[in-house]
């Protein structure tokens, strides 16, 4: 992770002149893709992810029927339980007779919700915490500081097992997953908090911040024309990492029975330890989601990290 | 260099306090009454809540607990738990070793895994074997423990009759050095790693290897790394061992950051595995209300990473003579 | 009153017996009449139903051993505190009851199951209908250990153990028409209030009166829990949390078999502690586990991974059923308040689908009371003699949604539904399946579920314990002694016995006839009186019975002379299971 930045705006990250005109963005994204094989990959598995999360029934369109999958991912057929893979079901059945490959599509669902809610939420906690504990220091900075120390002392999953039955011991998925994703969000947002108030006091340390001081700049004018721009892409690079830790850390606590409830087909409830006994009828159940799971957090990871060697000028390479 | 030793060791108190505020009042909250808990399936009557609340103490304000509780952890007495009464200090004498150890273990298989990839990496960035890295490195961490634990255990099962070992015959490492490791690194038969230690480790080494590669590039980046570059090949080599040593110096917060993760996987690990030690005693208790032994644990769990962020802390200002005198 | 053909009838006799005989086919016929106790041989060697004496056919008695079982939990060792059937289980092997239930090797008769024998007390005399004189034995001795050091069992133990039953158990209702207590050097005698035609069932109860020594238990505030001692054919040896807990022979255990030959025959039993499944199998593929159960799903796996392993089928009596809101009775609110609405629910759950689902093996259909427990007692709600009622357990998806439509819910309705997450998936295999399978059954009449999955000891808190949910919740009741047991402990008000009435159903009619059957004394009289009883909550449907699955147990071929433990015996595993259990080296 970096940890300092000196940073030019965004526009100065590319070292071509940036692509204009209607056709900007997509050769921007065509660029990075040759420049960074790894990253591109990461960025089609993000899309496809993405795709499948957004049309895998037609809800966008104000329907509950599914679209991409073929299935409901609770449409049980008695009579089918554990089928094998078929053109009817490409993945099989598991032992409700429900098809797994819709179930896995519903679930890049519930990762992408929960993954990117997660994310925002550290996202925001952290640039506000951070750029103002950086920014100002003083006693604010020292309390927040401890506070910090406090919750990073805290093993995370411990903290969220912990508050997972505490307060959401009874409630339906939904209040699972507001729970899992304030929890999973302030340890994210914790664990940021440190590299950007990094950042944000670096860039605070630069003379035309003193500059635009004398000149009578306010505070507030400072924090969101100065620091706030150099301190965004750090954030956004370790964001982006951090969907798949989140997504990670949602797969452990339903795996461990704590977190998206049956039937949500959230992929480490797929996988949870108290059907282990399932699996050893029928092994290939267990390997779906579990591909599911590292194939987002490795698309969100190589994502990430192509992203930050583009914008970390100082990390970009020997050539 | 001592005052940056007690500076950081005040830090430390009002960390653990905090810790151990949260830790102790957020079981106060729980839906789930333990006095019902305790007396099982059926009515709890007026007189068996007052005897059970008795019992196990909670007929007391929570404050006044609350300092009790400090008072006797301070002199490491942990209570008796409340499930069934058995003196918590006992059952952390045979299962604090037992994660330690694991823990230990799988940091070191970690690094193992990790230290050479990372170097690599760094030293041949953006070459092929630069990215074979960093996607092992990636892979390593995206894939979910607790999956490929699953996986483990229920293949090895399925097609070689393997057993996991039982708790029972889980032996420490100075009664049976041989037996103890054969549980956590080999537990299928020797020189067939697959044993919970390994996995752990394995799971960690995706961060270590990326964290490593880092804190490489970083140092190398450094000016009299590009200096001694541009003079020539011989300085090189010299440099690189220079830079390796500059470079390991933050490898030493990069173990310090894995503490948490550790502690933390360790509970899958040990569910997974059936390891008699803190992580599945841990969920256990949660999941049955065993507020004392919870907060034991979750306390020690708090101290062991303060204290080992504090260990590395001081170890990377013995070995960066910028932060001593900084 | 001749015994109807059932289904029943039909998987006892052929089923099991067809199987078992491929089992043994599969061993190697010729040594199938030393190696094959239970079973086929048993059915002709009792005409009478005793109890075969000791041996594996060739009346050779094996001693030595340590029995290797598994469980996935220990909650607690004091069996006077508790009221989970897992501290129960464990009680057997160190403490003793007045009474136990009948075993035998070979095929018990189900007329037989839930017949009474004698345990410590060698007879029991009834001059009226509301006393009891129970003579304990004068062999019946404690373990030798201090602070009991071997002494003999009087009736004065039976009196404080009664008296601390009374006080804290959570079960005390079960014994609470009893008067008085009173001992007499080796006799004892309770007085009723009033005739109670089931009271030697109670006594037998492994839920109830164990008899524990005062002196053991008043040596500390812990130190029922810490320990266990009493006058059981097994000592307490060691207890490590999620790793082991064991117990070795008594040596001086006062009960012998039929040729004098001392028991038990084992040299200890040990239990490990595994709660992951997978695990348990594991072992007992690897051959360190002696006896396991089997998840139903994994039937053919364990089968081909232990191909000379026995395995029984059987239903046991844990009742899986639906309970209701309590508002719905005690406010009237809607809509399980309505009856119709209830017995839709139950006909539009497709019973035979489930437990197509759950195995090939099939199950039977509980009416409240259990399948497992046979029918002597429950009426089957597939037989004949069940009359009209049985058409509330029919899969009849019409009939539901036309029930629902005529209470006003035709176009479905929105409900909770809760459960427990924990614990019952790794007791109770078959428990997630069809909670899973709920929802998708009752989506055909439009009603739609919001799921709420509770962590165990929450469930069993709030929802079960104290009826606090909203909807319905899906359950599971562990079994009771005797039938009586079901009716006061589900239906009387929750102060006044009503123990496990989670949902406060409050049918003064029903009570009254509970009332009334308790003090019938003419067993046969009483069985007759209890159908009627469950004719009745039928049409109510207050509960809502689901299935009762076969469900499967796994053994070595090396145990021996194992025990017919279906009935309400397979709790009480120690005296009842492992007493006259033997173990090939």
């Amino acid at each position: 992770m970096a940890t300092t930045i000196d940073l030019p705006a965004i526009d100065q990250v590319l070292r071509e002149p940036r692509p204009s005109g209607p056709t900007a963005w997509p050769r921007i994204v065509w660029d990075f893709c040759r420049r960074k094989p790894l990253g591109g990959i990461g960025l089609v598995i993000i899309v496809v992810m993405l795709f499948c999360a957004l049309f895998v029934d037609g809800i966008l369109f104000g329907s509950r029927e599914p679209l991409l999958a073929p299935y409901h991912y609770n449409d049980q057929t008695f009579g089918d339980e554990n089928l094998g893979m078929s053109l009817d079901h490409p993945l099989g059945t598991d032992q409700l007779g429900r098809d797994i490959f819709s179930r896995i599509l519903y679930g890049a669902r519930i990762s992408v919700i929960l993954g990117i809610s997660i994310v925002a939420i550290a996202a925001f906690v952290s640039l506000a915490m951070g750029t103002a504990t950086g920014y100002f220091s003083g006693w604010f900075d020292t309390i927040t500081q401890r506070f910090v120390d406090i919750i990073l002392a805290i093993p995370p999953l411990i903290l969220l097992i912990y508050s997972l039955s505490v307060f959401a011991g009874t409630s339906g998925p939904y209040g699972r997953m507001f729970w899992i994703i304030l929890i999973v969000g302030i340890v994210l947002a914790v664990q940021s908090i440190r590299v950007i108030r990094g950042a944000a006091i670096s860039t605070a340390n630069n003379p035309y911040v003193d500059a635009a001081r004398t000149l009578g700049a306010t505070n507030a004018r400072i924090v969101f024309r100065h620091i706030l721009p150099n301190v965004v892409p750090v954030a956004i690079v370790l964001s982006t990492v951090q969907v798949g830790t989140a997504i990670l850390a949602e797969a452990a606590v339903s795996f461990l029975g704590l977190g998206i409830p049956e039937p949500f087909p959230s992929w480490g409830t797929m996988l949870n330890l108290t059907g282990a006994s399932q699996f050893r009828a029928f092994p290939i159940q267990a390997v779906w989601p579990g591909v599911a799971i590292a194939l987002a957090v490795y698309g969100f990871n190589m994502f990430g990290d192509a992203l930050r060697d583009v914008i970390d000028p100082r990390l970009r390479g020997s050539r | 260099m001592r005052t940056y030793i007690l500076k950081r060791l005040l830090l430390a108190v009002p960390t653990l306090i905090g810790v151990s505020i949260i830790v102790f009042f957020m079981l106060r909250i729980l839906p789930g009454d333990i006095v019902q808990q305790v007396a099982g399936e059926n009515q709890v009557t007026p007189e068996l809540r007052a005897q059970i609340e008795r019992q196990l103490g909670l007929d007391r304000p929570a404050w006044q607990e609350y300092f009790e509780w400090l008072g006797n952890v301070v002199t490491l007495d942990f209570g008796t738990s409340l499930r069934d009464s058995s003196s918590i200090n006992e059952r952390l004498k045979n299962t604090l070793p037992t994660t330690l150890e694991m823990s230990l273990l799988a940091l070191v298989i970690s690094l193992i895994i990790a230290l050479p990839v990372g170097i690599v990496s760094a030293i041949r960035q953006d070459s092929v074997a630069d990215y074979a890295g960093r996607s092992v490195a990636i892979g390593f961490l995206a894939i979910p423990s607790f999956w490929l634990g699953t996986m483990i255990i229920v293949y090895s099962s399925e097609w070689f009759g393997w057993a996991t070992p039982l708790p029972t015959e889980y032996k420490q490492i100075w009664e049976d050095p041989v037996a103890n490791l054969k549980y956590l690194i080999f537990p299928f038969g020797y020189f067939i790693p697959l044993g919970p230690a390994v996995l752990l480790g394995v799971s960690l080494s995706g961060t270590v290897m990326r964290l490593t590669r880092t804190q490489m590039l970083e140092v190398l980046r450094q000016d009299y790394v590009r200096t001694a570059w541009a003079k020539g090949l011989r300085e090189r080599r010299v440099i690189t061992a220079h830079a390796l040593k500059n470079a390991l110096i933050p490898v030493v917060t990069v173990i310090g950051l894995q503490l948490p993760i550790l502690v933390g996987g360790s509970v899958i690990v040990e569910s997974i595995y059936t390891v008699p030690g803190m992580g599945q005693w841990l969920f256990t208790a949660i999941l049955q209300r065993d507020y004392t032994a919870v907060q034991a644990i979750a306390l020690l769990a708090a101290i062991a990473v303060v204290t080992a962020n504090l260990i590395v802390d001081v170890a990377y200002a013995y070995l960066d003579p910028r932060i001593r005198y900084g | 009153m001749p015994k109807p053909a059932s289904y029943w009838d039909k998987f006892t006799q052929s089923r099991i017996s067809r199987r078992r005989a491929l089992q043994m086919a599969a061993v190697g016929g010729a040594s199938a009449g030393a190696i094959w106790i239970v079973g086929c041989g048993g059915d002709d060697d009792d005409e009478n139903g005793q109890a075969t004496p000791s041996g594996n056919g060739n009346g050779e008695v094996i001693t030595g051993g340590t029995f290797r079982g598994s469980v996935s939990l220990v909650l607690g060792k004091d069996p006077h505190k508790a009221s989970t059937f897992l501290t129960h289980a464990l009680a057997s092997q160190a403490y003793s009851r007045l009474l136990r239930f009948k075993t035998t090797t070979g095929e018990l008769r189900q007329d037989e199951w839930y017949t009474t024998e004698n345990e410590l007390a060698s007879q029991v005399e009834t001059p009226d209908d509301t006393t009891y004189i129970f003579t304990i034995r004068p062999e019946a001795k404690f373990q030798n250990l201090p602070p009991v050091n071997g002494r003999e069992v009087t009736g004065e133990d039976v009196v404080y153990s009664f008296n601390r039953y009374s006080e804290i158990s959570p079960n005390k209702a079960n014994l609470s028409m009893v008067d008085s207590v009173t001992a007499d050097g080796k006799t004892v005698t309770f007085k009723l209030k009033e005739p109670f035609g089931l009271f030697r069932n109670r006594i037998a109860s492994f839920q109830d009166l164990w008899i524990m020594p005062r002196e053991f238990v008043e040596q500390s505030e812990t130190a029922s829990e810490d320990s266990m001692l009493g006058s059981g054919p097994f000592i307490f040896e060691r207890f490590e949390p999620n790793v082991v807990m064991s117990w070795r022979k008594n040596p001086d255990y006062w009960e012998t078999d039929d040729q004098g030959n001392q028991l038990p025959y084992l040299d200890g039993v040990q239990l490990d502690i595994i709660t992951d499944q997978n695990q348990v199998l594991s072992q007992f593929a690897a051959g360190a586990l002696d006896s396991i159960f089997v998840p139903p799903q994994l039937l053919n796996n364990v089968r081909s991974q232990n191909p000379n392993a026995i395995i029984d089928g059987a239903m046991r009596n844990v009742l899986s059923f639906l309970y209701f809101e309590p508002a719905s009775y005690t406010a009237g609110k809607p809509p399980f308040n309505d009856e119709r609405v209830r017995q839709g629910m139950s006909m539009i759950i497709n019973r035979d689908a489930l437990l197509s689902r759950i195995s090939d093996e099939g199950g039977g259909w509980p009416n409240l009371i259990n399948a497992g427990f046979g029918e002597s007692w429950w009426l089957n709600p597939k037989g004949d003699d069940i009359g009209d009622a049985g058409k509330y357990y029919q899969y009849n998806l019409d009939e539901a949604r036309a029930l629902f439509e005529a209470a006003g819910v035709g176009d479905g309705f929105n409900t909770p539904m809760h459960y427990s997450s924990t614990v019952y998936t790794t007791i109770v295999p078959y428990y997630d399946i069809v909670r899973q399978s709920l929802p998708a059954l009752l989506e055909e009449a439009n009603i739609s579920v919001e799921q709420r999955g509770e962590e165990y000891g929450v469930y069993i808190s709030k929802t079960f314990g104290r009826g606090e949910f909203e909807g319905f919740t899906f359950g599971l009741e562990s079994v009771f002694s005797d039938i009586a047991a079901y009716w006061t402990n589900m239906f009387y008000p929750r102060d006044a016995g009503g123990g496990r009435n989670h949902s406060s159903v409050s049918d003064a009619t029903l009570n009254d006839r509970i009332a009334a059957m308790l003090r019938i004394q003419d067993l046969e009289e009483l069985r007759e009186a209890n159908f009627d009883l469950q004719r009745y909550v039928s049409e109510k449907m207050y509960y809502v019975p689901v299935v009762t699955p076969v469900e499967f147990s796994a053994r070595q071929p090396r145990l021996k002379n194992v025990q017919n433990t279906t009935g309400p015996t397979t709790y009480a595993t120690g005296t009842e299971g492992y007493l006259r259990l033997m173990k090939e080296a």
